[in-house]
């Protein structure tokens, strides 16, 4: 069976991307995506932009499975939690933006997150330590490996960047912490196609089957979670709510 | 009289793939600059000594400037090196572009047949 690749992580210009909506269909479909999410950037307590994003989306037609998702950026895990609340009913995939410890840790205990993004970002460290993979694992929590910061740095940036996306990577393995790599596109010539990404994680630590995981099946996972998330009936890892007739 | 030096034993010879690229970009991009910049950006990624390891090699006859296709030959164990290397190129002169791997193949012929012959 062939495989089907996921892109999560992609901006339009309806956010802080550079591109249209059409734009990044065209460019997905070229590249062989069978679905992704166009995230909404949203920034401490600012709005979300996610009705005009579904909108948009829906003027155009394509085979491509397209889902929109929202990555919440702030220092403070008290406004995280506030945003996921306000937000989680109305997007698809709930991101958060990772790099300080404390957003981190919050992002990892909280069952209602699909994906830590770049934890390692703007760090001497890689940001996630054992205690949080375990986490991660628990609360279904995934790691995030972002392409676009790879692609844009160089020389010692980029080995630090990989040195400690391979930090990750190990912990993420050894507590069974999901792993999903990325593109993270603001512009449509950031994006790659889903087994150009796998190989890169195939060099930083996962096994080549591991990647093309990380960028198609486990993806699908996530999706298929944060629509039982939303569920009204859903209550907690584990725990629903079941009506007579259907027992 | 030209000498020539012998065949690798059978055992020896260097197991090879073929990777057909595509540069998907509104513009069309010389051998010469593509060479360029897929060289350096492989040796940016693994050095010298990482790179002497992939055998690569990119034959000049099998490029075509109006599609943006070419083949790069690489050593059998080290696909997934090259194509990560190309995926990390960004531009050629300042141009944003995206490499794309169409397929890899074992021999030249069929990636010749499966990806660039026009049907």
């Amino acid at each position: 069976m062939e495989r089907k690749f996921n892109d999560l992580h992609i901006y339009s210009n309806l956010s802080i991307g550079q591109n249209s909506v059409a734009d990044i269909i065209k460019t997905a479909e070229s590249l062989g995506f069978s679905s992704i999410c166009i995230i909404d950037h949203i920034k401490d307590k600012n709005k979300d932009n996610l009705d005009n994003l579904r909108e948009e989306i829906l003027k155009h037609k394509t085979d491509l499975e397209i889902y929109t998702g929202v990555e919440i950026s702030t220092e403070d895990p008290e406004i995280m939690r506030l945003q996921i609340k306000r937000l989680r009913d109305r997007a698809d995939i709930i991101i958060v933006s990772g790099g300080s410890s404390k957003i981190n840790r919050a992002a990892v205990e909280n069952p209602k997150v699909d994906i830590l993004a770049h934890p390692e970002r703007g760090r001497k460290d890689s940001g996630i330590d054992n205690v949080m993979a375990k986490l991660a694992f628990e609360n279904g929590v995934a790691i995030e490996l972002n392409f676009k910061f790879v692609l844009h740095s160089y020389r010692k940036v980029r080995a630090h960047m990989l040195s400690h996306m391979r930090t990750n990577i190990i912990l993420a393995k050894k507590y069974k912490a999901p792993i999903v790599i990325t593109s993270g596109a603001e512009s449509i010539f950031d994006m790659r196609a889903g087994r150009e990404l796998a190989s890169l994680g195939a060099l930083i630590n996962l096994e080549l089957s591991e990647a093309l995981n990380a960028i198609s099946s486990i993806p699908e996972d996530i999706i298929i979670h944060a629509k039982k998330v939303k569920d009204k009936n859903y209550i907690m890892s584990g725990v629903e709510v079941v009506k007579k007739e259907d027992m | 009289m030209v000498m020539s030096i012998n065949r690798l034993l059978p055992t020896m010879e260097i197991r090879e793939r073929y990777i057909v690229f595509k540069i998907i970009s509104d513009k069309n991009y010389s051998l010469e600059d593509t060479v360029k910049t897929i060289w350096s950006s492989i040796l940016q990624l693994f050095g010298e000594v990482g790179s002497s390891e992939f055998h690569i090699w990119i034959p000049a006859n099998l490029y075509n400037e109006n599609t943006n296709t070419g083949i790069i030959r690489c050593s059998h164990d080290y696909v997934q090196q090259v194509r990560a290397a190309i995926a990390l190129i960004r531009n050629i002169d300042h141009e944003p572009l995206i490499f794309k791997t169409l397929g890899v193949t074992g021999t030249m012929r069929s990636a010749k047949d499966k990806f660039l012959t026009v049907k």
